[in-house]
Order: structure tokens, then C-alpha cells, then sequence
């Protein structure tokens, strides 16, 4: 009955389809060429050799001719037969065409033979008339009725769909919710008919369709309504004639229609029996009552309901009783009316979810269908979904960049916005595992690769999208794919206004955690329904800043963009709590990474708006979130810091930002173990962040885990290859171990300029390490011949590893001066950034080299004070490694050998060529530590295998 | 994915290439057109994504990667609106290089593009697709028994065979007209699925570059038909 046809092939094609396949007798939808049914077809491609495909009894019922009722024609099909949508024995549906107002219909021709039957006719009329008076969105309306030639006929709206016995026969038994959503429909239509006065007679699966409208939604439709009641009592038993002479089982009428009017009136109470009936075989597949005869099933029907057939569904008890009273064999048993049905399905419904209640209730008075039905199938689908649980892999997702397809591309920001808000959403549902943007940002838009992607990710699924923004209205269309077949699971299209934008991010994330199976809480329900801003400009301006943040670096340009328009988002609506919480988190990150100007009033702007988001929401975890990176940030303030962390990061479990910060912070505080942890659940939710990797390696290399810092370290390196401090990083680590020449195989196909800061310093230390310093002196004197006045003290730090370059060279004079050239380069700067510790420390080691030792020793008790290591586990030890060196070299062995010995006990990120600590092979290698070689202590030190 | 190798000549390389934008414009102009493109917009970018794959050369780098040609045409075209909507818009119908003869398969797309109107465009594209394989490897399978001269024998089959809406004899009466044993017809029967499957293994090998993807797509074309 599906008459969607599908043509490929020569022109005409298209016009065969319709009707069943002769072959396979599934709809005519898709055919060749010639016809072919590609069902068939495609179904050959999985016989064994020499088994033959299932056949169905022959039809031929066709009869040949034009056909024409009244203003009515019969459409016909390429083969010149009219085009068929169902035949029993009584009569036959045809597609035609409603010439006059030239629309399609449904058009039941009355056999001949009925309709000679004496008052066959005007019985005909009068139930005709009745059914056109039923006017109700889940009953097809009888537009017409006529005779012509001896033969009756109705015009009826043609249902574009297939019917529910079509559908048990392709996909089985429904899930239970979606069943007792197509029996509530169909009560509502006996409601309606009810009222009418009107009884249908002859409900049963073939007579009850399932209609698609262009979004999918599906309505229930009943058919044929006052057809059964004229066509006697043959039809109504649902009797007919089958080619081979068998009588088909009249298995959906109740009791009372076998016995005849004559002892019991036919009201709704029948149809409510046919309708239980087929409630039953919606749920299993096959009707309660089976014989060969009419007399076989009519005895069955008073016998015990085979409930057997319903234990492997685990009906709730409330459902097995409905079944029971609606199949009930007296009338007197069943729910007496529709109206009295509807609330008993609605009480079984609600069994299941108690949101039912409230959306039943709407959709109740607003008597909309189609919402009904959407609801219905989301719900049913939700059901279906609990029985079957996917494993947290399948319920996992990677949200890909959403394609901007608005023809103006400035757009771009709203559709990064859409996809990002729609992420957030996603990451707020606790039993999904949501790839964070950071990983999938450097992906295109519908890449062709995807299962490799969603290796990549570790997911099973992808999403991917597009948005289209025109003036405020807004297309949105998302595909969700199951990555392993490369499969489409949901796809859907929704047409909005910019108003109306937040219900597309909450109806997709919701449809994605139905279709992946997630458990939703009642609390993450809300969250995901929420709607930020009743302000679409505020909206915009925030999506527009959101775009900022999402850029890969933070850039002052960026930050200062971002921060400009999340301004505007909290201008516009100053209860914009999202916005304010972004704002705050944009500030603060600025404040940390010296994109915006770090002054006090940054920093003041980032509290106040962390503050007013708490005050707004005080559970919106984005708030609690920046309120936390706030004490971080701007306050080095741990543990105010972990402690709204750790509250936020059950209020977005799937935010990437929120472990990595609590990873961060952990570091800091020497919780190690803690951090490393953070990591992991960062990096499965954000795996291919190359800024997360690297900080998990450089956790590796402070705890001088260098095999496990490696392994994170090729990680990156398949990400980005090349990527220089990623080499550096693997070569400072051979460094640590004493490697000297993989050290060297790694740095010397770099060529590095000033730009990269450690890298050159890396290469210095080489030099340095293996006392070939020549290259690097040139190099450096280069450099310095045009100092970048931009880089600070940099050029004065450049000059002391110059000057140490020189030394080991043997040019003591030469050294001397970079020394003082490089001592009083820092010296004013110290002035300036009294708390700047790598200022400090290269001025206490050059102060050191020019043998002032009593400077040296001061400055780096002073850093040593002023960063205690307690308060920052990964910086804080640099001071105590400076304070090592100046003392080895200015006589004091046993302090330093003390200070070593406490080293190389901790973790901590060195102070030169920043990164691994001290290691027992850089005590050897390493001549700042000429002074103590002949001491055992040192030896010993020395001696030791790279320590934990 | 195209077979044309290296020592080819030129001409054949294109010849495979007029095939492969034969077979393969439905799906994409469908799936344009379900994306809200009008005809005429879409008939241009198709012929625009083809000349982009052939200037790019995209589809011999298509054939090294692991995947399959149904994913990688969608995903390139999805680029190809994303990076080269502007320049693709601009070329000129009838300018540029026209690869495919739009006229004779318009009517058929454009029908198809109505009967899918429920589906979304991914799954239009797919269905789409699906409907193109299944009937260019019967298409194919016809192809050989013309050349084998068995034109006529093949029409008397094909509805026991393929379906579709014509009755077909019962089979005593096809082997009466065939002038064989019902045995004979039956095994001929046997033969021609046997060798249509063949036919479509062989159109759904063309578009995986792994050849053990073979059944998990075909499989997938099958479930994308009978939904």
C-alpha cells in the first residue's frame, strides 16, 4: 500500500510502481528498468546456489481495462491493469484520481455480487453517510459514495502508509509501548465514531494503517469505516476466499458478531473485542484464537486466553488485564466504551514513564494527532530501548564540525555554535561518553573515513550535521551514524526560527541518548531542555563569542573577540547566566595565559562574572565550573579551585575542560596519582586534544616515567607529525637517560630559530652535554647579533647559555663577557618582575659563573622562599635545582649534595631547558656538577638508576 | 575505484569514467535535491563534483584509501558544497565539462526525488544508491545475454527471476514456449539467479576497495531496500 515508487532506469519506470511484487508480494516500490523488483533482486544475492526465493500464492485478480467511476479514475499501471492497493473477497481498493478536484483517493468497488443482494444498496447509502460524518485525524474519511452499472463504491482518503499487518509480517511483534500507542489511537477513533453512532465491525490489523507524514511522524488510521456493517455478515467475520478454497480464519470478531444480532445488539464493545485481538497480535504476532473454522474459533473463545503465548514479553500486570478485558467474551467484561478503553490504555502507558502523564494529558486536549504520534513513537522506541541495553561503547559519540551551508559564510559561527551547544548538551547526559569538540574540531564536516575516525575517537557512533542560517530562520539537519557499518541510525531536519533554536539542540541531544540508549535522569532531562536566554540577539552575540573560545588557541585577537561579544550576550540580557559563565571562563583563561592584558580589573571581571552565573543558576555547571578555573586561574587558589571543580564536573561529566583543569590543579598540589588519573578521563573523553597529550607527557617526564612519557609522546606525533616540541620533548628525555646520540639524532634535522624558545636551549644543552660546542656558539651569536627587544629577558637568558657554550669550549674571556652582558641585560628586568623565578634563576647561575656566590646564594634562597614547593609540586622544586648548582660550584658539597639528594627524590619540572629533572645520567653528563664528581656521596647520587 | 589501469590508453580511462558518473549521478543529484537545491542548481554542481574529481584526481586516491565509494561520493560531495559551494555555483550549465548526459536520466532522478520526499537526504542518497546497484548488475547481467544473443530467452525468465508486476506463466507453461523440460527450465532458473548474484557481487565489489567489505555492504543494500 506504500505507493512511494521509487524509478531508476527508463523514463517510464516510475509509473509500474505501486501495487505488490508478483513474486516476492512485498510493495512495488522499488523497481528497474523493466520493472524488475529490486527487492527480489537484491534478495538473490543471498540465496545459496540453487535455492529458490519464497513465493507467495498466485493473484491474478486483475482485471484489464480502463476503469472509471463517476469523476473517479482508476489509475493504471504501465501493463495497462488498474493499479490495485488491497482486494478481498467482497471488493477492491483501487488507487484512482478525484477528477474534479484532482486529487488521489483510495476507491472501494463493491463486488456485483453484494451489491445485488436485496437492500443491499440503500444500506450501502445510509452507512456511507454515517461514516462521512466522522470527522477525526486517526479515521480515513469516506468522501464519496456512488453506483454505477450495479456496482457500488466509496471514495475514501487515501493513506499514504502501510498497514499494521504489513508491518507485524516485516519487522515482527512492536515493542509493547508502541503497541498500546497505535491501540490508543485507534480507541480514539472508535471515541469518535462512538459518538457518531457508528460501529466499524471489522477492525483488525489489514484495516488499521500506519501513515508517515514528511518528518516520519506516524499516525494510526483506520480504514473502511462503514464498509463491514452493509457488505453482511460474511464480511464482517472476515471471511474470504483465499485462490486454493481455504477459508480464512475470522480470528477478530468478537463472540457476539459469531451469534448474530438477533441475540445480542453490535455496539463499540465489538470493535473494542477486535481491537484487543489485535493488540495481541501487534505484541506477538499471532491472534489469541486460532481453528480452521468459524465454529473451531468461536468455541476457543471462551476458553482460557493462551497467556503462554505472552510470557516472554514480561508484561507488566496491568497490561496482561487490559488484553484480558478487552478480549473478554461477554460484552458485559470489556471496557464498555472507547472513552472507557482510552483510560485504561493511558493507565498502562503511564506505568512506564511517568512524564507520560503530563504529555498525554496536553496532547489529550489538543487532540494533535501527529504530536501524539511522534510522542508515541519516541516513547515506544524508548521502551524498546530499555529492553535492550547497549554497552557503554555503543553508547558513546563524537559530535563532527556541523557544515555552515548558509550561502553567506560569515554564518560559520552559528553553525560552530549549534554543533557546540549541542555537544554541551550531549556531554550533560552522564551515560553517554561524548567526545570533546578539542578532538574532533580538526575534522571535516562529513569526512568520508569515518569508521577510521570513530577509531580514532574510540566511539561507535558520529553525528554530523548541518546548519543553514537565512535572516532568523534556521535549517538544521543532523544524521547520526552508526560508525562501525557506516550507517545512517537517525537522521531529521528541522525548520526553526532563530527563537526557537534551543528546542533543535534539546530535541536532537534527546533523540541521540533514545537512539544510543542512554538513561536520561529526571534532572538531566531539564538541563537538556533548558533554554538559556529569552533573548535571540543576547543568543547570537553569545554563540558569536562561543565561536571565539572554540578556535584552537587562544590568541589575544581571539580572546579579545570572544570577550567582546559574550559582553554584548550579558549587556543584552543581563540574566544570561551561561553568558556570564563564559565570560568569566574567557577572562580567566586570558588572565592564565596572558592573552588578555593580566591586570587586576581582568581578573576582577572574571570573579564578578562567575559570580553573578552562580547567583543566576547556582547549579548551571558551566558557572560552578568557572568559578572554579577562576580560583585556579587568577588565584592559584587549589583548593577553592577543586573544590567547585569537582562539583561541576558531576554537573557535566562529559566536559573534557573540567577533568584537565582538575588534572592540572592536582599537579600542582603534588597529587600526582590524582592527576595522572584526570588525565586518563580527560583524554577518553578528549583523546585527540594534542594540548592534553602533551601535559600528560610532561606529568610523565616530572615523575621521570619516561617509557609512558614516550608512548604519549608518538600518541601526538601521530597527530600532528613533526611537531617540533613534541621532538624536543622526545629528545630531552633521551637526554635524562643519558642517550646522548638519540638525543642528537633527534635535534639535528631541526632548524631552529629564536621562535622556538626551549627547542634552542635543548639544542644548547646538547652542545653543552657533549662538549661540542662550536656550531651552537655561531648559531647563538647570530641570534644575538639582532636581539628581538620582544623577547625580554629571553635575550639575556640566550646570552647566559652563551656564555656557559663558551666556557665549555675553553674560552673563559669570551665567557666572562656574555656573563656580564648577560647579568646586566637581567638585572633591571628583575626590578620590573620582582616575582618572575626563571628571571631569578638565570640571573643566581650567571651571578654564579662570574663567581659571585654570595649573589647567587641570595637569589635563590629568595625564589626558594618566595615559591615554596608545597604550594606548586610541579614549578616550586626549580629554586631548590638552581640552589644545587650555585652550591656545588661555590664550595658548598654537602648542602648541595643535600639538595640533590631531596631532588632527585621528587617529581618537578626542571629549570634548564625546561622539562625533565634531574636524572642520575644528567649528574654525570651535565658539567655544572664538575665541583662534586670526586665526592662518594655524589657518586653514589650519580651512580643510582633513574629513580622514581 | 575506477579499474582503469595505468598502461590503459587515455580513452579508456575516460570511458570508464563517463561510466562511473553514469551510475553514480542519481544518488548525488538526489541527495542534492533533497538538500533543497533546485534542479537546475543541482544538475550544475553534480557535473561540478565531477570535474572536480577528475581535476583532483580524487578517485584513484579514493581507490588506495581503505573504505567504500558509497561513504566516500557523500562525504567528498558534502565537502565539495563546503569548500567549492561558491565555484560550483558559478559554472554555467551546459559550461564547464559536461560528463554526464543529464537529459536521460533527469526524468527518472527527478521521479525518485518525489517518492523520497519522507526520507532524509542521507537516506534518499542510500536508497538511491542501493537502487542503482541492484539495477545496473541486472542491467549488466542483460548486457552479457544480449552479447550472448540470448535476449529473448532472458525476457521469458525475468519475471520468474526479478519480479515486478507482470504475471508470469506458471513455470510449465514457460518450458512449453521454451520448448524444454520443466527440469531444463528449473535448472536455468537455478543458473540465472546463480549468475545474477554473481553480476551483483561483482557491482557491489566495485564500490569497496577492501573485497572482504563485500558481504557487509551488500548486506547493508539490502537492509536499506526492504526498509
Amino acid at each position: 500500500m506504500d505507493d512511494k515508487g521509487i524509478g531508476l532506469g527508463t523514463a517510464d519506470a516510475h509509473l509500474q510502481a505501486g501495487g505488490t511484487c508478483v513474486t516476492c508480494g512485498r510493495p512495488l516500490t522499488q523497481v528497474g528498468p523493466k520493472g524488475e523488483c529490486l527487492r527480489c533482486l537484491v534478495g538473490l544475492g543471498f540465496l545459496a546456489d540453487g535455492e529458490e526465493p519464497e513465493r507467495p500464492a498466485a493473484r491474478g485478480r486483475l482485471t484489464p481495462g480502463p476503469l472509471r467511476y463517476a469523476h473517479f479514475e482508476v489509475e493504471v499501471g504501465a501493463d495497462g491493469f488498474p493499479v490495485e492497493l488491497g482486494a478481498g473477497a467482497m471488493a477492491i481498493t483501487y488507487r484512482a484520481r478525484d477528477t474534479v478536484l484532482n486529487s488521489e483517493v483510495a476507491l472501494k468497488v463493491i463486488d456485483r455480487r453484494v451489491a445485488q443482494n436485496p437492500g443491499a444498496r440503500s444500506r450501502f447509502l445510509r452507512e456511507a453517510r454515517a461514516a462521512a460524518n466522522i470527522h477525526h485525524p486517526n479515521i480515513a474519511r469516506v468522501t464519496y459514495y456512488g453506483e454505477q452499472d450495479g456496482e457500488c463504491f466509496y471514495a475514501m482518503e487515501l493513506v499514504k502508509g502501510e498497514t499494521l499487518e504489513a508491518r507485524v509480517r516485516r519487522d515482527g511483534p512492536m515493542p509493547l509501548a508502541l503497541a498500546l500507542q497505535v491501540i490508543e489511537q485507534a480507541a480514539r477513533a472508535l471515541a469518535a465514531a462512538e459518538a457518531c453512532g457508528v460501529v466499524h465491525r471489522d477492525i483488525k490489523p489489514s484495516n488499521i494503517m500506519l501513515e508517515s507524514d514528511a518528518s516520519g511522524a506516524q499516525t494510526v488510521k483506520l480504514i473502511d469505516y462503514g464498509v463491514a456493517k452493509v457488505m453482511g455478515p460474511q464480511a464482517e467475520l472476515g471471511i474470504e476466499q483465499t485462490q486454493a478454497g481455504f477459508i480464512g480464519t475470522p480470528a477478530f470478531a468478537s463472540p457476539e458478531q459469531f451469534a448474530g444480532v438477533a441475540q445480542c445488539p453490535i455496539d463499540t464493545r465489538a470493535d473494542i473485542y477486535s481491537l484487543g485481538v489485535t493488540f495481541w497480535y501487534l505484541l506477538t504476532g499471532r491472534t489469541p484464537f486460532v481453528g480452521r473454522t468459524m465454529e473451531e474459533i468461536r468455541a476457543r473463545q471462551t476458553d482460557e486466553l493462551p497467556l503462554e503465548q505472552l510470557r516472554n514479553l514480561h508484561l507488566a500486570a496491568q497490561v496482561i488485564g487490559l488484553l484480558k478485558s478487552m478480549v473478554a467474551p461477554d460484552p458485559k467484561n470489556r471496557p464498555q466504551t472507547a472513552r472507557e478503553l482510552l483510560s485504561a490504555v493511558h493507565s498502562c502507558y503511564e506505568r512506564f514513564n511517568p512524564k507520560a502523564r503530563s504529555r498525554r494529558r496536553r496532547v489529550a486536549f489538543a487532540a494533535a494527532a501527529a504530536t501524539l504520534a511522534i510522542a508515541a513513537l519516541a516513547l515506544g522506541t524508548w521502551l524498546y530501548q530499555r529492553a535492550r541495553p547497549f554497552t557503554p561503547m555503543e553508547r558513546s559519540i563524537a559530535v563532527l564540525p556541523f557544515e555552515n551551508l548558509s550561502s553567506d559564510k560569515e554564518n560559520a559561527y552559528f553553525a560552530e555554535g549549534i554543533q557546540d551547544e549541542i555537544l554541551t548538551r550531549l556531554s550533560k547526559i552522564a551515560d553517554l561518553k561524548v567526545i570533546s569538540r578539542t578532538s574532533t574540531q580538526h575534522y571535516k564536516s562529513a569526512p568520508q573515513n569515518l569508521p577510521e575516525i570513530a577509531k580514532q575517537l574510540g566511539v561507535a557512533h558520529i553525528l554530523e550535521g548541518s546548519v543553514q542560517k537565512s535572516g532568523d530562520a534556521v535549517r538544521v539537519n543532523v544524521q547520526l551514524i552508526k560508525a562501525a557499518t557506516d550507517s545512517h541510525l537517525w537522521s531529521d531536519t528541522f525548520d526553526r526560527k532563530l527563537t526557537d533554536i534551543f528546542s533543535v539542540e534539546s530535541e536532537v541531544s534527546k533523540a541521540i541518548a533514545d537512539q544510543l540508549r542512554a538513561k536520561i535522569t529526571g534532572q538531566e532531562q531539564e538541563i537538556i531542555a533548558a533554554k538559556p536566554t529569552n533573548n535571540p540577539e543576547a543568543y547570537d552575540a553569545y554563540l558569536r563569542g562561543l565561536a571565539y573560545t572554540l578556535k584552537t588557541a587562544f590568541t589575544p585577537a581571539n580572546s579579545l573577540a570572544a570577550q567582546k561579544y559574550l559582553k554584548e550576550a550579558v549587556r543584552l540580557d543581563p540574566k544570561f547566566a551561561l553568558g556570564w559563565a563564559l565570560l568569566s571562563y574567557v577572562d580567566a583563561s586570558g588572565y592564565l595565559t596572558q592573552s588578555l592584558q593580566p591586570t587586576a580589573a581582568l581578573r576582577e571581571e572574571a570573579r564578578q562574572a562567575a559570580d553573578t552565573a552562580l547567583t543566576l543558576q547556582p547549579d548551571l555547571g558551566e558557572a560552578v565550573f568557572a568559578k572554579g578555573f577562576y580560583h585556579y586561574a587568577c588565584l592559584k587558589d587549589y583548593d577553592t579551585a577543586v573544590k567547585y571543580l569537582e562539583q561541576a564536573y558531576q554537573l557535566l561529566p562529559n566536559n573534557s575542560r573540567i577533568p584537565q583543569a582538575l588534572a592540572y590543579v592536582e599537579r600542582r598540589r603534588g597529587n600526582w596519582d590524582k592527576s595522572e588519573a584526570y588525565f586518563n578521563e580527560a583524554e577518553k573523553l578528549d583523546p585527540r586534544n594534542v594540548n592534553l597529550l602533551s601535559q600528560h607527557a610532561r606529568s610523565y617526564v616530572c615523575l621521570r616515567r619516561f617509557p609512558e612519557a614516550l608512548v604519549k609522546l608518538e600518541q601526538i606525533l601521530n597527530i600532528t607529525p613533526d611537531d617540533i616540541d613534541t621532538l624536543v620533548l622526545k629528545a630531552r628525555i633521551a637526554q635524562a637517560e643519558g642517550d646522548l646520540p638519540r638525543a642528537s639524532a633527534l635535534l639535528a634535522p631541526l632548524r631552529l630559530g629564536v621562535d622556538y624558545a626551549n627547542a634552542l636551549e635543548t639544542q644548547v644543552y646538547q652542545a653543552i652535554l657533549e662538549s661540542r660546542p662550536a656550531a651552537i656558539i655561531a648559531q647563538l651569536k647570530e641570534i644575538l647579533a639582532k636581539p628581538d627587544q620582544a623577547l625580554g629577558y629571553y635575550n639575556g637568558e640566550l646570552r647566559f647559555w652563551l656564555g656557559w657554550a663558551q666556557e665549555v669550549a675553553g674560552d673563559h674571556e669570551a665567557a666572562r663577557e656574555s656573563w656580564s652582558q648577560a647579568r646586566s641585560e637581567l638585572e633591571p628586568l628583575l626590578k620590573e618582575q620582582p616575582e618572575n623565578f626563571v628571571l631569578m634563576g638565570d640571573l643566581a647561575l650567571t651571578n654564579m659563573w662570574l663567581g659571585d656566590n654570595a649573589a647567587a646564594l641570595t637569589l635563590a634562597e629568595r625564589a626558594i622562599a618566595l615559591f615554596p614547593i608545597d604550594k606548586d609540586a610541579l614549578t616550586g622544586p626549580r629554586p631548590l635545582d638552581i640552589l644545587a648548582r650555585v652550591l656545588a660550584r661555590a664550595g658548598d658539597p654537602d648542602r648541595s649534595i643535600s639538595a640533590l639528594t631531596k631532588l632527585l627524590s621528587i617529581p618537578y619540572e626542571a629549570p634548564l631547558a625546561a622539562n625533565p629533572p634531574l636524572t642520575p645520567a644528567l649528574l654525570r653528563l651535565d658539567p655544572m656538577f664538575e665541583p662534586l664528581r670526586k665526592d662518594p656521596r655524589f657518586q653514589k647520587l650519580a651512580a643510582v638508576s633513574v629513580p622514581k | 575505484m575506477l579499474r582503469a589501469r595505468d598502461e590503459e590508453s587515455a580513452d579508456s580511462a575516460q570511458q570508464a569514467l563517463a561510466g562511473f558518473c553514469e551510475a553514480y549521478w542519481p544518488p548525488l543529484y538526489s541527495f542534492l535535491r533533497h538538500r533543497g537545491f533546485s534542479s537546475a542548481d543541482a544538475q550544475d554542481l553534480v557535473q561540478g563534483f565531477f570535474a572536480h574529481l577528475l581535476e583532483q584526481n580524487t578517485l584513484t586516491r579514493a581507490d588506495q584509501q581503505k573504505g567504500r565509494l558509497r561513504t566516500f561520493l557523500l562525504g567528498s560531495l558534502q565537502n565539495f558544497l563546503y569548500n567549492e559551494y561558491d565555484r560550483a555555483r558559478s559554472l554555467k550549465r551546459g559550461g564547464g565539462r559536461q560528463i554526464v548526459s543529464i537529459e536521460e536520466h533527469l526524468p527518472e532522478a527527478e521521479a525518485a526525488m518525489l517518492a523520497t520526499a519522507h526520507l532524509s537526504d542521507a537516506a534518499c542518497y542510500d536508497l538511491v544508491w542501493a537502487s542503482t546497484i541492484v539495477s545496473r548488475a541486472w542491467q549488466s547481467l542483460q548486457n552479457d545475454f544480449v552479447a550472448e544473443g540470448k535476449a529473448e530467452w532472458l525476457e521469458e525468465l525475468r519475471p520468474f527471476v526479478a519480479g515486478g508486476n507482470v504475471v508470469p506463466l506458471n513455470q510449465e507453461e514457460a518450458a512449453r514456449r521454451l520448448g524444454v523440460p520443466i527440469a531444463t527450465l528449473r535448472t536455468w532458473l537455478s543458473r540465472l539467479r546463480q549468475r545474477y548474484r554473481e553480476s551483483l557481487r561483482m557491482e557491489v565489489a566495485s564500490t569497496v576497495s577492501d573485497p572482504a567489505d563485500v558481504d557487509q555492504e551488500l548486506h547493508h543494500l539490502y537492509q536499506i531496500l526492504m526498509a
